[in-house]
């Protein structure tokens, strides 16, 4: 194992695809604290903290930890699986060293995106992330292990060299709209006011506010209390997508809720995939 | 050069990703009408005989020609590598500007396949359910079908440039796949842009006067003079661009948008068999 793993990682250090992530990611955020830097009293989002300049890599997490993991492991498939596995190595050991590589891999994209956060941050807008944003980055690298357990499982098995990265980035993309159409759904307010029954504004009148009651009408997509709103609520948690989209648009505010939860549920998607992907890796046909 | 375009049609016919792509565009048009019927139906049943096929549904396939482009050229590329397809051209005496050529008029085939097949399903499902759509600028109407088609000629050049001069298919897929991904993103940023009012204007009650008072500040996010003809041309210029502006049928100058999709095959593909040309295929 601790040999697979010396081999694995000495082949991530010579990934161009995983350096370039990393350059991008920390591109990224040094990029949007500087523009942060250089128009800050300008715009409205002047007062904004330094975790809603840093935290949008979230979104990208997903596709970056789908594009290493799927070319890392796609070279694997044309020989480096069955020479692993004929000097005596066991499948469980193959896998299980390729998944602690990836993980690895996606602690070091996140890295390479909070670093220059937490170094520029200080010198830039003056201000380091807080302890609730050091509890949320915890979450955004666990989701990024989540990720890369997904992928790892998905690129082990499918064997072809072009529907593995396919297959990932498509299931990437999907999580997130998943994601997005999740939050949006559960954002909905109850009622809204009714435009029809405003008072009729009078040119040059201050419309008189005390006596009217705003009429409110029911909106058509609040989700009520009920089975429906806890299970769209459980998956916007629960899949990596939402997560991703919460921590993301971190200035919505519902990135803190649930945090256990969350993490809980990276922690669940990490087991079940690898269980999966365990099972069906060692009864695969490595030719 | 003929018999190599056979040749890729013929692998085309048996490709299972092909058929699958052809399913997939027939499922995007029906769900494309049968969404429209239903928003009719479930608002305002009473309307839905003065209902009319529109154009937002006859372009609806230039949302997913790019997806479905990047992801076939990937796989098409792949078997021309692997087992030494492309060396055996060469060997048997075609040359790299027709092995190059015949790439991409196979893609762009495919493309304009993939096209017609979600604009016949729209029509096919369309006219019945939501009645004919009217026919009052057929010129115009002509002028978008032709320039959303040569766009679908873009997205296929640029595919051609990734898919045959790249010589992993794992990477070519990530390459389509991410750049088509940034376009998109790109392409959403030029839109914000470009939409943005010059000024903001503000309604403030004065008491003292007792009436409202307008005041209108400039926009410090408005985009204008040099930037904003340079992110107007490349709204026009790029495939995803012109994509999304005939999706949204919200531009538009069709024309325009043709001769720029044409100029961006041809540029692109020169770039691509300028590089391919020096390729070592070992």
């Amino acid at each position: 194992m601790g040999n697979l793993l010396s081999a694995d990682l000495a082949r991530l250090w010579r990934c161009k695809a995983f350096w370039l992530c990393c350059l991008f990611f920390a591109v990224l955020s040094s990029g949007t604290l500087w523009n942060a830097y250089w128009v800050g009293s300008q715009t409205i989002a002047a007062n904004a903290s330094l975790e809603t300049y840093i935290f949008p890599f979230a979104f990208l997490i997903g596709l970056a930890a789908a594009v290493v993991c799927t070319l890392f492991l796609g070279s694997e498939h044309a020989v480096g699986f069955r020479n692993k596995c004929c000097v005596g190595h066991s499948r469980a050991a193959v896998y299980g060293s390729d998944l602690a590589t990836c993980s690895i891999a996606a602690l070091l994209l996140c890295a390479a995106a909070v670093l220059p956060g937490g170094i520029l941050g200080p010198i830039l807008l003056g201000e380091g992330f807080d302890a609730m944003a050091v509890v949320m980055i915890a979450g955004i690298c666990l989701l990024s292990v989540a990720y890369a357990a997904v992928f790892t499982a998905l690129a082990m098995l499918v064997s072809s060299q072009a529907a593995a990265p396919v297959i990932a980035l498509l299931l990437s993309l999907l999580l997130l709209a998943g994601g997005y159409a999740g939050v949006q759904r559960l954002a909905e307010p109850p009622t809204v006011p009714n435009p029809a029954a405003a008072p009729p504004t009078v040119e040059g009148v201050e419309p008189d506010r005390n006596d009217t009651v705003p009429e409110r009408i029911p909106t058509p997509n609040y989700l009520p209390e009920g089975p429906a709103r806890s299970t769209v609520q459980f998956l916007t948690d629960f899949l990596p997508g939402g997560q991703s989209y919460q921590y993301g648009a971190v200035s919505t505010g519902t990135a803190s809720v649930h945090l256990p939860q969350k993490m809980a549920s990276c922690a669940a998607v990490f087991a079940l995939s690898t269980a999966a992907g365990l099972l069906l890796f060692r009864r695969k046909d490595l030719k | 050069m003929g018999k190599l375009l056979s040749a890729n049609y013929a692998r085309l016919r048996r490709d299972r990703l092909f058929w699958g792509l052809v399913a997939v565009m027939i499922l995007l048009g029906t769900y494309t009408v049968l969404h429209r019927w239903w928003i009719y139906w479930d608002l305002q049943p009473d309307r839905l005989p003065q209902a009319r096929l529109s154009w937002f549904e006859l372009f609806a396939f230039m949302q997913y020609i790019g997806p479905a482009m990047a992801v076939l050229t990937a796989f098409f590329q792949g078997t021309e590598y692997s087992d030494g397809t492309l060396r055996t051209k060469l060997v048997v005496g075609c040359t790299r500007w027709e092995v190059y050529l015949a790439f991409f008029v196979s893609v762009a085939g495919t493309a304009l396949v993939l096209a017609f097949v979600c604009i016949a399903v729209v029509l096919f499902l369309g006219i019945p359910l939501l009645g004919p759509p009217r026919l009052e600028n057929i010129p115009y109407l002509l002028e978008g079908l032709i320039g959303s088609l040569a766009t679908c000629l873009a997205f296929s050049a640029v595919f051609t440039v990734v898919g045959m001069n790249c010589s992993g298919s794992a990477q070519a897929a990530v390459i389509c796949l991410v750049s088509l991904i940034a376009a998109e993103w790109l392409v959403n940023y030029l839109v914000s842009a470009l939409h943005a009012p010059a000024f903001n204007a503000f309604r403030n009650w004065d008491p003292a006067l007792g009436i409202y008072t307008e005041t209108t500040v400039p926009n410090p996010g408005y985009v204008g003079g040099l930037r904003r003809t340079l992110y107007q041309f490349l709204y026009e210029f790029l495939p995803s661009g012109q994509a999304s502006q005939y999706a949204a049928m919200d531009s538009m100058h069709p024309s325009r948008m043709a001769v720029y999709a044409v100029l961006f095959s041809g540029l692109s593909t020169m770039a691509g068999f300028s590089l391919f040309r020096r390729k070592d295929l070992k």
